[in-house]
């Protein structure tokens, strides 16, 4: 299996916590609270329709809704395999800062 | 949240044009959810420029994309043309060569067009140059003026930067170098500035000072080599005349065929001083005066003045009845011209332009229509790929576009075709048109670029029809094979059939009647013997005063019958003066042609004395001298005096008086466009300019050379020259006999086209056919009722065409003949002469494909099933 590249960890991880609510506009609102930077809907559907191809997020469309102008939600759902290759990221990451997280300077705290 | 605000109207519908789906995809609604959270923070402005943004960064993307997929599918559809093309070769050759002859014909009245617009532009102040001409009220303003109004303008006028007067001689001069002589026509004579004012360029000599002496002569390249073979001209000398010496002084590059002023040997104005004709008068309307103005703008006011000018030089009578001076532009001098037609002023050279490019037209739309029934009758054939096509995702648009782009191929095609065709036919247009075009015209710039917008304006417009209602097959129907041969509706394809045959057959009435009018024309009887008549000029003085000895000497000659002279020739007498006789209406002039003869005029050409008695040679009070004489009238003339005998009654005609001594049967001494008018005949020997010599013999040929002989026997210094009296009638007929050749041409051009078109379109329907047919076959039917059965739908057309055409042909063929006063009747004869003859056209066309589809072995057709 592949690994996840970063974006593609950080998407599925907000998949994830919305929790059903995940939507185009819900995602990329969270990845700013978090990132602090500004996300592109280009960049962000490249990367999604990726996931969807992979097998890792599936999607469905809502009930049309008036405030969009009558067009449907995209909505994402995490997959069992797009959770193992989570797991599996987690477990590189982890792997890969082995015995270092202790010697990073005060910028951790 | 109800949304304050929408996002920007346009690049929201732009989002949806961008998107396949047309905006139903959920992004357009993110992007919309997002515009309406910006603008409740940061207010609905930046929200708009934000969406905007967004769409502009989608646009990059979406046209690569689009670009790639239909350079994806180019290569598909050239190959798939390119198939079809190959594959079904008859068919491409019938429309290929229908298109091809439509823009060969196009192309060359394009090219006619041009070369007619290019008259009196080439030169360099062509846009500066006017023509004063003064305007009476009449149709045709007049150009003559009188000779002291360029120099009054000069000083009067100051907008007006230079002015230069102009005339043809209307003499015949004859110039002598040497051995070599030869008459002389094409003399103007001009003020010395001339040729800075216009650009005629000169190869030797000096432009500023080469008119500047009055004795000095320019001529063109041509004529220079005439006089001096390779010698160098300058400085050589020419006798006029055999009385005056001219000192070349300038060699003129040929003068170019698209130029109002024409002629081949220039003499200053002043000569005219010592040869005669020269007038200082106000009154004496003789020269053109052309003037340059720079400003278009002082146009109005130039021509105030000058018209003032006039008005103060001259009578009452101009002040009553001249409107006013006009300047007329010289670049459009030309078509703007009206020339004399007989049935008043008209436009001749538009009238042609117009008729011309009607007739390309016709060829052009009969080909056009060629294209569009013939893939719409074959649309059949390529049903199946449409719908694959269509299965495998191709927009309607997608297959409009891949057939406007077949049709437009076939039009380029056609156009390379046309441009070889062109380039065999040019030396035969010219001559048709009476042009001088170089092929070199047709690939300059601009020519080129009309030529291409109209091939391709060709293709769209013959391949839109195809186009759309091939495109608009539905896939399911056309895969299951439930789209009918016939399907290709028929209720169009017929009314098409029936526009082309309508307008072969309007052409055809066209050709019949225009030809028959010309023989009728060239074949009446015009009241007087021109067969076998000569005519040979006396154009100066000396041979003018030789003509009593001449006379004696040819009249004995053995082959020769009769021997006379005028003033003008029978063919055209066209001088007039107003006319008085007792008991004439004081209140009208009446104005009556007249012609100065000698002694056995109408015997010499046949003409019957009606009443009195002809000019006798005992009596010497016939002459007419010092404003008195006597008249012979025509009888056209002796009813205008509306007397019971006209014979010994006074007359006066111009300046002459007298008593009318004979009435003689009319004649024709006119052009047959014109009535006979009243003519009355004069004895004036000395001022005749022809003699004119009926011969004998069938053969002329000894008689001829005896003329001449005696002629250099009396006048050794002058040339021999002689015409045909019949020649005279081919001249005044040019008109109507370039126009017969013309629309015979393009008659069977267009015959010719609608013909393959109709062979293409029953070839086909017959191979559609051919399964009924056999069944047919099978069952009993015959070959002549199959051959019926085929050709009745195409015979039904061609007559409905007839009915369409006649009226059209009848009113407007109606109203040419009107220009006639003299001219054939429209009989019924010549429209079913037409509309048989493209009914046995059509029905050879259509009855070959019959045959052939009817002779098929029903056993081969049927074996299949």
């Amino acid at each position: 299996m592949k690994l996840l590249s970063r974006l593609e960890e950080f998407l599925l991880l907000a998949v994830w916590r919305l929790q059903g609510e995940g939507y185009a506009v819900t995602i990329r609102d969270h990845l700013q609270r978090v990132t602090g930077k500004k996300w592109s809907f280009g960049s962000l559907f490249v990367s999604l329709d990726r996931l969807v191809k992979k097998g890792y997020l599936t999607s469905s469309l809502t009930e049309p809704t008036p405030e969009r102008g009558g067009r449907s939600k995209r909505i994402y759902q995490l997959t069992p395999v797009g959770l193992q290759a989570l797991a599996e990221a987690k477990s590189v990451e982890q792997a890969m800062w082995e015995g270092l997280t202790e010697r990073l300077p005060a910028l951790a705290s | 949240m109800k949304p304050a605000t929408h996002p920007p109207r346009w690049s929201a519908g732009l989002l949806q044009r961008l998107f396949p789906d047309g905006g139903a995809f959920t992004t357009a609604g993110d992007l919309e959810e997002v515009f309406h959270e910006i603008a409740a923070q940061q207010g609905p402005a930046v929200a708009r420029w934000w969406y905007r943004g967004q769409v502009c960064r989608a646009l990059p993307s979406y046209l690569i994309h689009t670009f790639a997929w239909h350079a994806a599918m180019l290569p598909n559809y050239l190959k798939v043309a390119l198939r079809v093309l190959v594959r079904h070769k008859g068919y491409s050759f019938l429309n290929l060569a229908g298109l091809a002859t439509g823009l060969a014909c196009v192309l060359m009245i394009l090219l006619w067009v041009q070369d007619e617009y290019r008259y009196d532009r080439f030169h360099e102040h062509a846009e500066e140059i006017y023509r004063l001409e003064r305007d009476f009220g009449r149709v045709a303003s007049t150009p003559a003026v009188a000779a002291p109004v360029g120099p009054a303008i000069a000083e009067q006028v100051p907008e007006v930067q230079a002015f230069t007067r102009y005339t043809r001689l209307r003499r015949v001069s004859l110039l002598r170098r040497g051995e070599r002589t030869f008459y002389e026509e094409s003399l103007a004579a001009v003020d010395p500035n001339f040729l800075s004012m216009f650009t005629f360029p000169l190869l030797q000599g000096d432009a500023a000072s080469a008119l500047a002496d009055p004795f000095s002569v320019v001529l063109t390249e041509q004529l220079a080599a005439r006089y001096f073979g390779a010698e160098d001209p300058i400085g050589q000398t020419l006798e006029l005349d055999n009385q005056h010496t001219l000192t070349v002084t300038g060699v003129l590059a040929d003068v170019p065929a698209q130029s109002s002023l024409a002629f081949d040997i220039l003499v200053p104005l002043e000569l005219l001083r010592t040869l005669g004709g020269y007038a200082d008068s106000w009154r004496s309307n003789w020269l053109h005066t052309y003037i340059r103005l720079p400003d278009p703008a002082d146009v109005p006011t130039a021509s105030n003045a000058i018209t003032q000018i006039y008005y103060a030089n001259t009578g009452t009578w101009t002040q009553e009845n001249m409107k006013r001076v006009v300047l007329n532009p010289l670049a459009t001098m030309y078509l703007d011209a009206y020339i004399h037609t007989g049935k008043g002023f008209e436009q001749v050279h538009r009238k042609y332009i117009y008729i011309f490019s009607v007739l390309a037209l016709f060829v052009l739309l009969i080909a056009g229509i060629n294209f569009m029934n013939l893939s719409t009758a074959r649309a059949v054939r390529r049903a199946k790929e449409i719908g694959m096509r269509k299965v495998v995702g191709a927009h309607r648009l997608n297959v409009v576009a891949q057939f406007l782009g077949e049709s437009i191929l076939m039009a380029g095609l056609a156009l390379l075709l046309a441009l070889g065709c062109l380039a065999l036919l040019l030396p035969a247009f010219n001559e048709l048109a009476d042009k001088q075009i170089r092929w070199g015209e047709v690939v300059e710039g601009m020519f080129l670029w009309g030529v291409l917008g109209i091939t391709l304006l060709t293709g769209v417009l013959a391949g839109s029809y195809p186009a759309f209602y091939l495109s608009g097959f539905r896939p399911v129907a056309v895969l299951k094979g439930r789209l009918q041969p016939q399907a290709g509706r028929v209720g169009l394809r017929s009314a098409l059939v029936v526009v082309q045959f309508s307008l072969s057959i309007f052409l055809i009435v066209g050709m019949l009647v225009v030809t028959a009018q010309l023989r009728f024309l060239q074949t009446k009887n015009l009241g007087y013997t021109s067969e076998r008549v000569v005519y040979v000029p006396l154009f100066q003085d000396e041979s003018r005063a030789a003509f009593g000895a001449l006379k004696q000497r040819w009249q004995d000659l053995p082959d020769v019958a009769a021997v006379t002279a005028a003033q003008q020739r029978p063919s055209s007498i066209s001088w007039n003066s107003s006319a008085d006789w007792e008991g004439k209406p004081a209140t009208e002039d009446v104005f009556v042609n007249h012609n100065r003869v000698a002694y056995d005029y109408f015997e010499t050409l046949g003409i019957p004395i009606r009443e009195g008695r002809s000019f006798d040679p005992t009596r010497p009070a016939d002459a007419a001298r010092n404003g008195e004489g006597v008249f012979i009238l025509n009888a056209t003339a002796a009813r205008l005096l509306g007397k019971p005998s006209v014979l010994g009654e006074r007359f006066e005609l111009g300046n002459v008086e007298g008593t009318i001594i004979g009435v003689v049967d009319d004649f024709h001494f006119e052009s047959l466009r014109k009535a006979i008018r009243p003519l009355a005949v004069m004895l004036v020997p000395e001022q005749a300019r022809y003699a004119l010599v009926r011969l004998d013999n069938e053969d002329m040929t000894p008689a001829l050379e005896a003329l001449q002989r005696e002629w250099q026997a009396v006048l050794p210094d002058h040339p021999f020259k002689y015409h045909f009296l019949y020649e005279d009638f081919e001249q005044m007929y040019r008109t109507e006999t370039r126009l017969s050749e013309l629309i015979q041409v393009f008659t069977l051009v267009a015959l010719f086209v609608a013909c393959l078109g109709l062979f293409g379109l029953a070839a086909f329907l017959g191979e559609m056919r051919r399964k009924e047919v056999a069944v047919r076959k099978v069952l009993g039917a015959s070959l002549l009722g199959v051959v019926r059965l085929l050709c009745q739908e195409f015979v039904w057309l061609v007559l409905l065409a007839n009915a369409v055409a006649w009226p059209l042909a009848w009113y407007v063929m109606q109203a040419w003949l009107a220009t006639f006063a003299y001219h054939i009747d429209l009989s019924w004869g010549l429209f079913f002469g037409a509309g048989g003859g493209a009914l046995l056209i059509a029905l050879l066309t259509v009855g070959y494909q019959a045959v052939r589809t009817a002779l098929v072995n029903p056993a081969t057709v049927l074996k299949y099933e």
